[in-house]
């Protein structure tokens, strides 16, 4: 390809002002690169604070749940244990209960029963071992009958009024069950809780 | 005498079952139902009398037969089991374990109505509580036994402002004899779990009581929600000897339940369908707060409440106000602008605020300086609205001094992040920066001497 | 023959009893086994319909329900001043020795001691007529109050037979024979819901003084008069009523805490032991009987709270004294008459208020008024009746609010605005008014200055035409009003922040004395008027504006005491002076 001195000048010339340019800008590159990197340093210390306390208020609220939560955890495995202890002398309790005989006290139950209902119109049901007293009992209560089907309790009566509108349950698991809560409080106060 | 069940359901309409052939029952027992599938729900009588009993049932009334329904009367008002163990418990809306552990053995059983406090055996509550919240701490003052409600709307961030509270007035609280009870009435699941994870992340869930009735739950039992949680608190307050800060949320939920029973009952209806007695209800909910003489313990409460359209005339934030001692409204305007707590303080106002600050509690001059920022934010608001008509060249130098102001409380002061727990000394701080940049003869509700003192 | 009955309906405080029909309306009737009280409101056949003033929780039908064969009564005798009493005379005190913190119920006590010994002088002998409502001798209440001994009011009178001498009597022992008459005690019982009667009554011509300048010179109230007070929550309506209750001119101030909150009786109780009557500097719980039925007491209690409070004011009112009663608030009065109705499933009228609250409000408001008691010496005394109302939404146009402004000739309209502003107190200018100020502009003419009224009026205008230019400057800016008009609006300003505003917490401005009040009335017109004339001779409005005299006319009401009024004199020589000062630069006189 032939010369042309006229587009060898023209490339100079362009060459060297891009050049030129490009050193400029390059410098001007250099500068900013500088001054950025000067300025990031103090933003860049201030960042590392702020990461350092994030990481500090982090690690307290960390620390904070963890002691705090073990705390409580342990707390609630006590309670649980409680429960299982008093649930165990409750059920020893109960079976000691169950084993007696309540014959004695059915008549007192068969009495209140009809004096919370207000009404002697009643049908009464009872287990087997309590049939013969309450059968006694059930003499004094004019409008009463007993019921042929025997229930599943450890004594005590479950009293119906003759129309079915309204039932009174006095059996032992029934009142054992109402005074639970207090029962377990009696219980627990044995342990040394709550008291 | 209890324990008589009946079986002949006259009627069943919304929350209530109307009991016939009733020969005893007391006015507010507490009633168990059973379905036909056995499983037992609670209720309470509402009316009694000849042969009737009308039972409100907290846990509704869906999949309840005429047929094959049994009432059972238990002859006791519904009661709450207490003890100290309750701490770091959570239950249900009715009081009864959520978090699969055992009932508590309880101290006592007490009757979750309470009774009201003497007024000659109440103690005056004066005792700054520092919450850590600028706005709060600087221009609406929380004291000890006082009930100081936050207005808010839905969506904006009343809970995060209601678990910071409860989080950092408890780091200052002195130790042991704090506590918080927490009751959830009719909120998302989420909201409820925020608060917490918040209580666990701050340590102080195991001096916390949570009720949690949210919004899938029974809506008649946040009737009896706020009542149990205030019945824990009160006995740890009066019995224990503790300060028990008290969140209810949501209270419109509250009054919504309130609602459907009236309706129920075809009374006649107040303002918006609420009752007659709404004031009489809310009344017996937030007046069990309050310190008692020679106790040791308080009970200080922040109910929230979101307010239906943001419009504070409504029923409920309305009739709250008049039992409240104070309010902490929260505004859209600040909401939307992202400002953290969007407080407005112009319609807030804590009452007990004058007796809790100055000389030997926070500061002397916090008063004064309190009254100074107040005032011109208020007038930066009015140069604002005045900017709107003649644009800012319309302004006097003055005016414009009066915007920075504005712009200056709502970033420096108002403005606070979450985690942030501002002492007294820098709340009262930034209250002078920002009124500071007031010329000093604006500054006409400080004394000279506090001027001299504290102008930057 | 009391009636006897059982209970056969229970909701909430209403209760119905069967085998009532011995019983009357309005008696009061013990209420279950544990002995409630409550008061027969209705009669059908021989049910009747009880309201209850304790929680009902528990009460079952079948239980009894007794008749005690008289309607409510309160005991009226030495020993209420300083009580607080719950709204059937109970006394809290008395309570908490029974119950603890906590309000119990079925407790029974005596409104006052009985047993405590007043020193009795008898001021009639042996051989003397009396008549009903006639003093007998006196005691020695408390260190504010003479206590004079009267015949009740349905003492049928007569010739003395006998009376004691001079020593220390309790209220049990009988002090003087009647012939033909039951023996005298020192204390008898009066129906609540029956107002005592008097011989005579009078126009109201003498000003209740309360130091509260924006009351006593705008918007006054007359002694035996009639004021309400509504206002939404967080005007300043408590703070407003208290210093009422603190600073009124009058003997004795009965406050009714109806239905609201229990702290605020409670800072009562702190504070009025402490603060000191400003004219005699005894402590001002010397003079004061508190009633609360606190929010979350028993509603049906709340509504007898306010006749139980009335009773009281009307028998201080017969030993010749001025009373002030203040009930706070009315509108829970009427919340209890709504609930009450509902339950008795009347038909109700607006916003399910009963038709009767009109006329409940009427004969409440009627029981105000300045009278020649019954009976001798001669003796005038009043009862001026203040009642807050709480309008829901802080609408006037509800019916508590609006019947109210049927029965009573004051106003004081608070304003959520000026409450947000911080101007207090928050009562608005405009929508107030007051009746009585052409009945007592002599009283102020003769004791204070002659033309008083005048300066208001005056004063009042500067503020109307504020009001009207006010909306002008909404629209088009301050520029657009001539020099005149702006002046009025700053003399608008001055006077709002040096007249209308008044600081409850300061001790200084706290109470203002008339003097003082009508000085500074006096100052501000003077500045008003002498403000227009140099505009008027070419001064600037800015020249005005700066005066150096303005600082401290604004911030008199708070530097200058009431025995300081020569400093008063001073300011307005100054201002003289300023505005002559003017003068020098060729512009005014």
């Amino acid at each position: 390809m032939a010369s042309n001195p006229e587009l060898e000048r023209s490339i100079d010339r362009v060459v060297s002002r891009a050049g030129d340019a490009m050193v400029a800008g390059l410098a001007g590159a250099g500068e900013a690169a500088r001054r950025s990197l000067d300025e990031a340093g103090p933003s860049l210390e201030a960042e590392y604070d702020r990461i350092i306390s994030d990481g500090k208020k982090e690690a307290d609220k960390v620390s904070r749940q963890l002691v705090g939560g073990a705390e409580l955890a342990a707390r609630n495995r006590e309670l649980v244990a409680l429960e299982e202890a008093v649930d165990r002398v409750f059920e020893r309790a109960l079976e000691q209960v169950a084993g007696a005989d309540h014959s004695k006290v059915a008549a007192r139950l068969l009495e209140e029963a009809a004096r919370t209902l207000g009404t002697d119109e009643m049908v009464v049901l009872t287990n087997a071992a309590s049939r013969g007293a309450v059968e006694a009992a059930l003499s004094g209560f004019k409008g009463a009958s007993l019921s042929p089907d025997a229930i599943d309790c450890m004594g005590g009566v479950v009293a119906r009024a003759a129309d079915g509108s309204m039932e009174f349950d006095n059996t032992i698991d029934a009142r054992v069950a109402r005074m639970k809560p207090l029962i377990r409080k009696e219980i627990a106060a044995q342990f040394g809780v709550g008291v | 005498m209890g324990g008589v069940q009946y079986s002949k359901i006259a009627e069943i309409k919304g929350p209530l079952v109307i009991v016939d052939g009733v020969e005893s029952a007391a006015f507010d027992e507490l009633v168990e139902i059973e379905t036909a599938e056995g499983e037992r729900r609670l209720g309470k009588v509402l009316e009694v009398g000849n042969g009737k009993a009308i039972v409100q049932v907290f846990e509704g009334t869906t999949g309840l037969s005429i047929s094959a329904t049994n009432a059972r009367f238990v002859g006791k008002v519904m009661e709450m089991p207490v003890s100290r163990e309750v701490l770091g418990r959570v239950f249900d809306g009715l009081g009864r374990p959520k978090d699969g552990l055992p009932d508590p053995i309880a101290d006592k059983f007490i009757d979750i109505n309470g009774e009201p406090m003497n007024p000659e055996q109440r103690e005056y509550p004066k005792d700054f509580i520092q919450t850590g919240v600028s706005v709060i701490d600087g221009m609406m003052t929380l004291v000890r036994g006082q009930k100081l409600p936050i207005f808010s709307g839905s969506g904006m961030s009343h809970n995060l402002l209601a678990a910071q509270i409860a989080r950092q007035a408890s780091v200052v609280g002195t130790g042991d004899d704090f506590a918080v009870v927490f009751a959830a009435i009719g909120v998302q699941y989420s909201e409820a779990e925020y608060f917490r994870r918040s209580l666990e992340e701050s340590g102080a869930l195991k001096r916390s009581v949570l009720f949690l009735n949210t919004a899938d739950d029974p809506a008649i039992e946040r009737i009896i929600t706020p009542r149990v949680a205030l019945t824990v608190a009160e006995y740890l307050a009066f019995d224990l000897g503790m300060h028990v800060l008290v969140i209810l949320t949501d209270m419109t939920n509250y009054a919504e339940a309130l609602r459907e029973i009236s309706a129920a009952r075809e009374e006649v209806p107040g303002r918006k369908g609420y009752p007659g007695y709404l004031y009489t209800d809310l009344s017996t909910v937030y007046e069990r707060a309050g310190k008692l003489d020679g106790r040791k313990g308080s009970v200080t409460q922040v109910p929230i409440l979101s307010m239906p359209s943001d419009d504070i005339t409504h029923p409920i934030p309305d009739l709250t106000g008049y039992i409240t001692e104070g309010q902490v409204v929260l505004g859209r305007d600040l909401f939307r602008k992202g400002v953290y707590p969007p407080v407005n303080i112009l319609m807030s106002l804590s009452r007990l605020m004058k007796d809790g600050i100055g000389e030997g509690s926070t500061r002397g001059d916090h008063g004064e300086i309190s009254n100074q920022a107040y005032d011109a934010y208020s007038r930066a608001q009015e140069v604002r609205a005045l900017a709107g008509i003649v644009g800012k060249a319309g302004l006097t130098e003055v005016d414009l001094k009066y915007m920075d102001v504005g712009d200056a409380f709502e970033e420096l002061f108002l403005a606070q992040a979450t985690d942030s727990n501002r002492p007294i000394e820098e709340t009262l701080g930034l209250l002078w920066e920002v009124v500071s940049k007031l010329p000093k003869s604006e500054i006409t509700k400080v004394k000279d001497a506090n001027i001299e003192r504290y102008y930057k | 023959m009391a009636a006897s009955g059982r209970i056969v309906w229970v909701s909430g405080p209403a209760v119905r009893a069967d085998g009532m029909s011995d019983a009357k309306m309005y008696e009061t009737v013990t209420v279950g086994e544990s002995k409630l009280v409550g008061e027969v409101i209705r009669l059908t056949g021989d049910v009747a319909f009880i309201q209850v003033y304790e929680s009902t929780s528990g009460l079952r039908p079948g239980e009894p329900v007794e008749g005690t064969g008289s309607p409510l009564s309160v005991l009226l005798g030495p020993g209420i001043i300083g009580q607080l009493y719950d709204g059937i005379q109970r006394p809290l005190r008395e309570l908490s020795k029974a119950s603890g913190s906590f309000i119990g119920r079925g407790i029974v006590t005596s409104p006052v001691d009985m047993s405590k010994k007043y020193h009795f002088v008898p001021s009639v002998s042996a051989g003397d007529q009396v008549e009903a409502g006639g003093i007998i001798g006196s005691v020695k209440e408390t260190d504010l109050i003479d206590h004079p001994i009267m015949l009740p009011p349905d003492h049928p009178g007569g010739k003395i037979s006998g009376i004691v001498q001079e020593g220390d009597y309790t209220l049990e022992d009988e002090v003087a024979q009647v012939e033909g008459a039951e023996p005298v005690r020192m204390c008898h019982r009066w129906p609540v819901r029956k107002p005592r009667p008097y011989r005579e009554r009078y126009d109201p011509t003498v000003p209740l003084l309360t130091g509260q300048r924006v009351i006593d010179t705008f918007f006054p109230i007359a002694k035996g008069g009639t004021g309400s007070i509504p206002g939404a929550f967080g005007t300043g309506k408590t703070v407003t009523l208290h210093q009422i209750a603190k600073w009124a001119d009058s003997q004795v101030v009965v406050y009714i805490g109806c239905g609201e909150r229990g702290n605020e009786m409670t800072e009562v109780l702190v504070e009025f032991p402490h603060l000191k009557d400003p004219r005699s500097g005894k402590p001002l719980m010397d003079r004061t009987v508190l009633v609360a039925n606190t929010s979350n007491m028993p509603v049906a209690a709340r509504e007898a709270s306010i006749y139980t409070g009335v009773t009281i004011a009307e028998y201080y009112r017969d030993m010749g004294k001025d009373v002030v009663l203040v009930a706070d608030s009315t509108s829970r009065w009427a919340e209890a008459l709504r609930e009450m109705s509902g339950r008795l499933e009347e038909m109700p009228a607006e916003e399910g208020y009963p038709s009767y609250l009109a006329s409940r409000l009427a004969e409440f408001y009627e029981r105000a008024g300045r009278v020649r008691a019954r009976g001798g010496p001669d003796r005038d005394g009043s009862v001026t009746l203040v009642g807050a109302v709480s309008p829901s939404g802080g609408d006037f146009t509800e019916p508590v609010t609006t019947h109210t402004m049927r029965f009573i000739k004051t106003f004081w309209a608070l304003d959520a605005k000026l409450a947000y502003s911080r101007h207090y107190p928050s009562i608005n200018w405009m929508s107030s008014y007051s009746g009585y100020l052409d009945d007592i502009a002599q009283w102020w003419g003769k004791n204070v200055g002659g033309d008083w009224l005048d300066l208001r009026s005056r004063a009042y205008g500067v503020l109307q035409r504020e009001d009207t230019l006010k909306e002008i400057v909404r629209l088009l800016g301050p520029d657009a009003l001539p020099d005149e008009e702006k002046l009025i609006l700053e003399v608008a300003r001055m006077v709002k922040i040096g007249l209308l505003q008044q600081n409850s917490f300061d001790d200084v401005d706290t109470y203002c004395s008339p003097e003082k009040q009508y000085r500074l009335l006096q100052l501000l017109v003077g500045f008003y008027e002498k403000g227009l004339q140099a505009l008027r001779e070419g001064a600037k409005l800015s020249d005005v504006r700066e005066l150096p005299v303005v600082p401290a006319l604004l911030k008199a009401r708070m530097d200058v005491k009431d025995d300081e009024m020569p400093k008063l004199e001073g300011l307005a020589s100054q201002m003289e002076e300023q505005f002559r000062g003017m003068a020098g630069t060729g512009v005014s006189k």
